[in-house]
C-alpha cells in the first residue's frame, strides 16, 4: 500500500511538471464492464 | 448488443444477444436479477429498445427470420424482475412503443400488434401482408394521441386508429424510408433513400418540408434541444456523416464525416455531447451546438448502442459486452 501510494503520488507529481492535465485523457473514464457472453 | 441500454432509478437494463435480459446495478455492474428467454422456446436475442412504464419494462426477443424460430414481448417488474406477463409472437425486432395503456411493436413479418399494457393481451393485429425473404430490419412504429405510424417494408407509411387498426391514411412515399418514423409536433419525421429527411403532415402523409442531405439518414433519427440528429451513410463510397439538422427541417446545421460509417443505432444526445460508436470499437462525444469533436473512448468492439443515465454512459458492443464510464 505504501509503495503503491508513493507510485501514485511520484506519477501524478510528474504529470503535472510535464504539464499533462489531471484528467487525462478528457472525457468519461471507464468504471466497470460486463460481459454477456454474445 | 442492439438494445439500448436502459436506465431505471439504480438499475442498468440490458437484453443481449446470447439470449438473457440483465438488471445491473448501474454503478458496480453486478447483476442484481436475470431472465434466460432460451427457456420460452427457440428464440436468441434482443433488437430493440425497451419501453419502460412506472415499475415495468416490457421488450421483445426474436431469433432474426429463422423459419423455426419465435419471438416474444416480456413485461418484467424492474425492482424484482418478477414476469408479469408474456406474449408470443414470430420474433419482435422493434423498439416496444407506448400507446396510452397500450403497447405497439412490429414483426420480421411486417405484423403488428397492439397489446393491452397490464394484462398483455391482444388488442388488435394489423399486417402489410408482404413478405420479408431478405430478412430486411424493420423499422420501429411511433405514436400519437390516438394513431399509431409504421412504414411497412414495402416502404409505405401508414397511419392506423389507435382504436381500432383501421388504416386512416398510406401513403407511398417517393423514396423508401431508410430510418424510423418519429412523430413531434404533430408532424413525421424520416429519412428516405434518396437521400432527404422529410417532415410529413401526421393528418394527411403529406409532405410539408424536404431537406436534402450528403447522403442516405440511416437508423433512428434523435431529436433535443431543437434539433435533429442524425446519421448519414454513402455505401457505395464507404462513407458516413453525423449531421445536426434544425428542428423543422429547413438547413443542416452541422456535419461531420466518419469513414467508414457509424454503428450505434441513433446518435446519442448526453449533456452537451451528440455521442456515436463505431466497428473500430470508437465512442466519440462532439460539442451539439458546433460538431466539434469533445473526446474519443477506445473499448474493444463494435459499438452498436450507446445509453446513459445522468451522470453515466454505457456503450454495448455487438461482441457482448457494455462498458459504463463515468465523467468526472
Amino acid at each position: 500500500m505504501f509503495f503503491t501510494s508513493k507510485l501514485a503520488y511520484a506519477l501524478a507529481s510528474l504529470a503535472v511538471l510535464l504539464g499533462v492535465p489531471h484528467n487525462y485523457p478528457p472525457g468519461p473514464h471507464l468504471v466497470w464492464k460486463f460481459d454477456t457472453g454474445g | 448488443m442492439f438494445s439500448t441500454p436502459t436506465v431505471v432509478g439504480d438499475n442498468l437494463f440490458i437484453g443481449s444477444c446470447a439470449g438473457k435480459f440483465y438488471a445491473l446495478d448501474k454503478t458496480t455492474g453486478r447483476i442484481r436479477w436475470t431472465y434466460d428467454i432460451h427457456r420460452d422456446g427457440n428464440q436468441k436475442s434482443f433488437h430493440g429498445d425497451p419501453l419502460v412504464i412506472g415499475d415495468r419494462i416490457i421488450i421483445g426477443t426474436d431469433y432474426s427470420c429463422d423459419p423455426k424460430g419465435i419471438g416474444h414481448v416480456y413485461s418484467f417488474k424492474t425492482t424484482t424482475g418478477q414476469l408479469r406477463w408474456k406474449h408470443r409472437s414470430t420474433g419482435v425486432p422493434t423498439d416496444i412503443i407506448r400507446q396510452g395503456s397500450r403497447v405497439f411493436f412490429g414483426t420480421f413479418h411486417d405484423d403488428w400488434s397492439l397489446l393491452d399494457l397490464e394484462s398483455g393481451k391482444v388488442q388488435w393485429t394489423f399486417s402489410s401482408g408482404l413478405t420479408n425473404p431478405e430478412c430486411v430490419m424493420i423499422h420501429s412504429a411511433t405514436a400519437a394521441e390516438s394513431r399509431l405510424f409504421l412504414s411497412s417494408l414495402d416502404g409505405t407509411v401508414y397511419a392506423l386508429d389507435a382504436e381500432t387498426g383501421k388504416v386512416i391514411f398510406k401513403r407511398v412515399l417517393p423514396a423508401t424510408p431508410t430510418t424510423s418514423l418519429v412523430f413531434r409536433d404533430k408532424s413525421l419525421y424520416v429519412g428516405t433513400e434518396d437521400q432527404k429527411l422529410l417532415r410529413l403532415d401526421a393528418r394527411t402523409g403529406m409532405t410539408i418540408t424536404e431537406l436534402r442531405m450528403e447522403a442516405t439518414p440511416t437508423g433512428k433519427l434523435s431529436f433535443a434541444e431543437g434539433r435533429w440528429y442524425v446519421f448519414l451513410e454513402n455505401r457505395p463510397q464507404r462513407q458516413g456523416y453525423l449531421a445536426a439538422v434544425d428542428g423543422e427541417l429547413t438547413a443542416v446545421v452541422w456535419k461531420t464525416a466518419e469513414s467508414p460509417t457509424w454503428a450505434s443505432g441513433r446518435p446519442h444526445f448526453w449533456k452537451s455531447y451528440v455521442v456515436a460508436g463505431n466497428c473500430r470499437g470508437e465512442v466519440a462525444a462532439f460539442n451539439a451546438s458546433d460538431g466539434r469533436p469533445e473526446w474519443t473512448l477506445k473499448v474493444p468492439g463494435c459499438v452498436r448502442s450507446i445509453g446513459d443515465s445522468r451522470d453515466m454512459l454505457f456503450a454495448g458492443v455487438q461482441e457482448g459486452t457494455v462498458f459504463a464510464f463515468r465523467l468526472e
